[in-house]
């Protein structure tokens, strides 16, 4: 039965049983319309679908159980107490804890596989047996005569067998001679540097031998750091350098020792 | 911080020829006092001369605000 718009009627206006504005056009007819009408989407029939729609405030979904897992893709469906996910391959339970790695799932706190790490969880690290880089006699660097500049002792490449390591490096020297010329020994003040990488890490300044024999006058602090290990290589330098004077002739020489040590990195 | 180049070998030459000038001027045969400086702002000190206290003669100076020695840390 159609639907028709009311009508309006005026004062002492006669109203019929059939016809247009009628009584059972307006009453009966309509009152039958909102009765029997079908949600078609028709103006005025509305839609059995609902398209556009949010919840806000919403205290609870209740889930009827559908005794089975969902087999729809996108769809979630309760399965006796559990609430599960079809993604289109498997049915994932969403109420379940510390499913298999890779399934998404609630997890809990631990330290297995399957569980999540604490936010203050500390990590052990574990070193491998040590490689000993062993110890080598550094290039003597000759005094010269009076002040010498920065002389190289050792610059090479060291490679690490692992990126995940830590390279220990000790380096001393000493005066190996302080004679200059043929019978003359005279003070040097001695200092020793050492570069990773390029970048200056630690400085000793200010051994002075005394202007006497004997010769052998030592370093009484070594450079010493830890580095990462890199199988690219990192290039460590060590240098010395000499200030004196009176000289003119120098056979004086500097020595030193670097040894190197690495433990391989395992967390 | 990490430590300059310029910065490391400035401070070293700078603790030991002037705060600790008087005691490098002083030192007699077979004495030394060498001075390490680190990348990581570390200095030490090391003398066989007994009467030389370099711990408390760095803190002094630094706790009475020598600015070349602001950032740096005796060990």
């Amino acid at each position: 039965m159609a639907w028709t718009a009311p009508a309006t009627w005026s004062t002492d206006q006669i109203v019929m049983a059939s016809g247009s504005g009628s009584l059972n056009e307006q009453l009966r007819d309509n009152l039958l319309a909102l009765d029997q009408h079908a949600h078609t989407g028709a103006a005025g029939d509305g839609s059995s679908t609902l398209t556009g729609v949010s919840f806000s405030n919403v205290a609870g979904y209740q889930f009827a159980d559908q005794s089975a897992d969902p087999t729809v893709t996108g769809t979630i469906q309760r399965n006796g107490s559990n609430i599960l996910y079809y993604d289109g391959s498997t049915a994932i339970d969403l109420t379940a804890s510390d499913q298999a790695a890779g399934t998404a799932s609630l997890r809990s706190l631990g330290t297995s596989g399957t569980v999540a790490a604490a936010g203050n969880h500390q990590h052990q690290i574990v070193l491998s047996t040590g490689v000993d880089g062993g110890c080598i006699q550094l290039t003597s660097s000759a005094m010269g005569s009076g002040d010498v500049a920065e002389n190289d002792m050792y610059n090479a490449t060291y490679t690490a067998s692992d990126n995940n390591s830590i390279v220990s490096i000790v380096v001393g020297g000493f005066v190996g001679n302080n004679q200059m010329g043929s019978s003359s020994y005279e003070t040097v003040d001695v200092t020793l540097k050492l570069y990773i990488g390029g970048v200056l890490q630690q400085t000793i300044t200010g051994y002075s031998t005394g202007a006497l024999w004997p010769t052998g006058y030592g370093e009484v602090q070594s450079l010493r750091r830890n580095f990462i290990g890199s199988t690219g290589g990192t290039v460590v330098r060590v240098t010395s350098q000499v200030e004196g004077g009176g000289w003119t002739t120098g056979l004086g020489y500097i020595r030193g020792r670097k040894s190197v040590y690495e433990n391989v990195i395992t967390v | 911080m990490a430590k300059t180049e310029t910065e490391i070998n400035t401070t070293a030459n700078y603790v030991r020829n002037t705060l600790f000038s008087s005691e490098v001027s002083s030192l007699g045969t077979g004495e030394y006092l060498s001075v390490s400086a680190d990348i990581d702002g570390n200095i030490s000190v090391a003398t066989n001369v007994d009467s030389i206290d370099a711990k408390t003669k760095f803190n002094t100076a630094k706790n009475g605000g020598d600015s070349n020695l602001s950032g740096w840390e005796i060990v």
